[in-house]
């Protein structure tokens, strides 16, 4: 049990309670969970793709505009949530002492944003958040027919997840505004034309290099 | 629940040279409080982007307080006597707290509920001026003690973490455990405290509704900042107590002093630590009510999973070596046969 395995459930119920910008950050501490235990190929890929499974949706989501009006306010979401991650550790306590849950957590969390929120991108998170959690759990138990069934299957989510949100969201273009843009042109034009002088004189500044002259100090002369 | 509190004859050395180190812990941290406001004031102002005075603008600030003449506002006498009350309780808070170092068993020493008690009580003491007004801020006066004592009951888990034991003791049952290994549920348990503490600063807004002038507008601040302080180094204190240090019979005095230096060093950096995450939260806007509903959960929860995982550390050592799993920490580090040690 370590630090990065206990913090992932609360990345995973923040993801519930809040939004899907916590995915990157759940995915990169499920990957350090699993590489804190040691190194073998197992836990390299899996932490490979809890990094892709994470990572990879919210930079996809970035590219598409996000409205979050469809969405119900559900105040329970954050408060259930909790209770059902407690009681799993009560049940999962003294039978082997010292193993904490944190995977099944996880996966208790994605199930409880499946079914509390509505907006596609919300589910698409939670669904992803599921699959982390059992990534988690197999690389922990070392169930490789688990973890290659998991990473397929997350794989699976994530494009037809992406595929629903290319098909449904509207994209965002940036767009230069054209008019300005060459009303720029045209001044940097002029500018390269144009002499200074020219404009200093059409603006009626003083040329920078111009010395106002004493006048009448030469005729004083040094006081006497 | 082991708990390891060994019958142990201190010698009056070490006695002295404990008594010393509180005192020298309680100036220290008064001392720390107005600056430790400042840095943290000053910080969030640049992130904000807001103008701020030097860190120590605060002290300066309360040093002027301390020096004008006060002008007693009617019904306030009350609430002269009520913030000294608060800055005495206060100054006691900071010799429990252990800053670099850890009491020995045998020495008295608080336990975890009497202090959270106590600097629950300072802050209810000293919401009481601002309570007893007219108007709105008395109102906002009674919603902020109301959330100081429901801290308490957010607490509980942790409370039962600890059990009735010393926290000094407490503390030496932990700093066996690293705090990114075993020691994960202690860290859960320091950010609940942390969490807790969040509203304990003394707002701005605070600040200006407070009625009192003169000394006791200064003894106010600065027991606000002493409040802060000893529920960060609190929280610290849970989340990495290897860094303190405890005096060993084999070593000797001096090397005790050697790692209170190192003990020191480590609460600066906890403290540095502390900073950040306070100027991080700050940046989250929420409204009162819902600031201290989302506060009382996180504290409420992480409190109680941390008591949850944290439970087989504390089971007994002959069931773990059962089990295989090595036990990582010794059942004492006194020489209990020779009845005690000397410097």
């Amino acid at each position: 049990m370590t630090l990065a395995a206990v913090i992932v459930p609360f990345l995973a119920l923040c993801v519930a309670a809040r939004s899907i910008a916590f995915l990157p950050a759940l995915g990169i501490m499920t990957a350090v969970a699993m590489l804190i235990d040691g190194l073998t190929p197992l836990q390299e890929a899996g932490a490979a793709f809890a990094v892709i499974l994470g990572v990879g949706p919210v930079l996809f989501l970035n590219f598409y505009q996000y409205d979050e009006v469809r969405e119900r306010k559900v105040i329970a979401a954050p408060f259930l949530l909790p209770g059902v991650m407690i009681l799993l550790m009560l049940m999962n306590l003294y039978p082997d002492g010292t193993v904490f849950p944190a995977g099944i957590c996880v996966v208790m969390a994605g199930l409880v944003t499946v079914s509390v929120r509505q907006t596609m991108v919300w589910q698409w998170a939670g669904l992803l958040t599921c699959a982390e959690g059992v990534l988690l759990s197999a690389v922990m138990y070392r169930q490789v027919t688990a973890f290659a069934v998991t990473a397929l299957i997350g794989c699976c989510i994530a494009i037809l997840g992406g595929a629903c949100v290319h098909r449904v969201m509207p994209r965002v273009h940036v767009v230069r505004a054209p008019v300005r843009q060459e009303r720029k042109n045209k001044k940097w034009q002029r500018s390269q034309q144009d002499d200074g002088d020219a404009l200093d004189h059409a603006a009626g500044a003083p040329h920078p290099d111009y010395v106002p002259q004493r006048s009448g100090a030469s005729d004083r002369g040094p006081a006497s | 629940m082991t708990s390891f509190s060994p019958p142990l004859i201190l010698t009056w050395q070490w006695y002295l040279l404990i008594v010393i180190a509180l005192f020298f812990q309680i100036i220290l941290m008064m001392y720390a409080a107005p600056y430790f406001r400042g840095f943290v004031d000053l910080l969030a102002g640049r992130i904000t982007g807001q103008l701020r005075y030097w860190p120590g603008g605060r002290w300066q600030n309360i040093r002027h307080q301390l020096k004008r003449l006060g002008i007693m506002a009617p019904g306030q006498q009350v609430g002269c006597i009520v913030t000294r009350v608060a800055f005495v309780l206060a100054i006691a808070v900071c010799g429990m707290v252990p800053v670099f170092s850890l009491s020995p068993p045998g020495f008295p020493a608080p336990g975890l509920l009497l202090i959270c008690a106590l600097l629950v009580l300072v802050s209810v003491l000293l919401m009481l001026p601002v309570m007893i007004q007219a108007g709105q801020s008395a109102s906002d006066g009674y919603l902020s003690g109301v959330s100081d004592i429901l801290l308490l009951p957010a607490l509980t888990p942790i409370l039962l973490m600890t059990g009735g034991q010393d926290l000094s003791n407490f503390l030496i049952h932990t700093r066996a455990y690293s705090p990114s290994g075993e020691g994960a549920p202690f860290v859960l348990a320091g950010a609940a405290i942390f969490l807790g503490a969040l509203g304990q600063g003394g707002s701005v807004a605070d600040e200006a509704q407070c009625p009192l002038s003169g000394a006791d507008r200064g003894l106010w601040l600065w027991t606000h900042d002493i409040l802060q302080l000893c529920w960060i180094t609190l929280a610290g204190d849970i989340v990495w107590s290897g860094v303190l240090a405890l005096p060993l019979p084999e070593e000797g005095a001096t090397a005790w002093m050697v790692n209170c230096f190192y003990g020191t060093g480590g609460w600066v950096l906890k403290l540095v630590c502390a900073m950040f995450f306070l100027v991080l939260i700050r940046l989250v806007l929420l409204s009162v009510i819902k600031r201290g509903r989302v506060r009382f959960l996180s504290v409420f929860l992480a409190g109680l999973v941390a008591w949850q995982i944290a439970t087989p550390l504390f089971l007994p050592v002959s069931d773990k070596n059962e089990k295989g799993t090595p036990p990582s920490h010794k059942t004492s580090w006194y020489n209990e046969e020779e009845g005690g040690f000397a410097p």
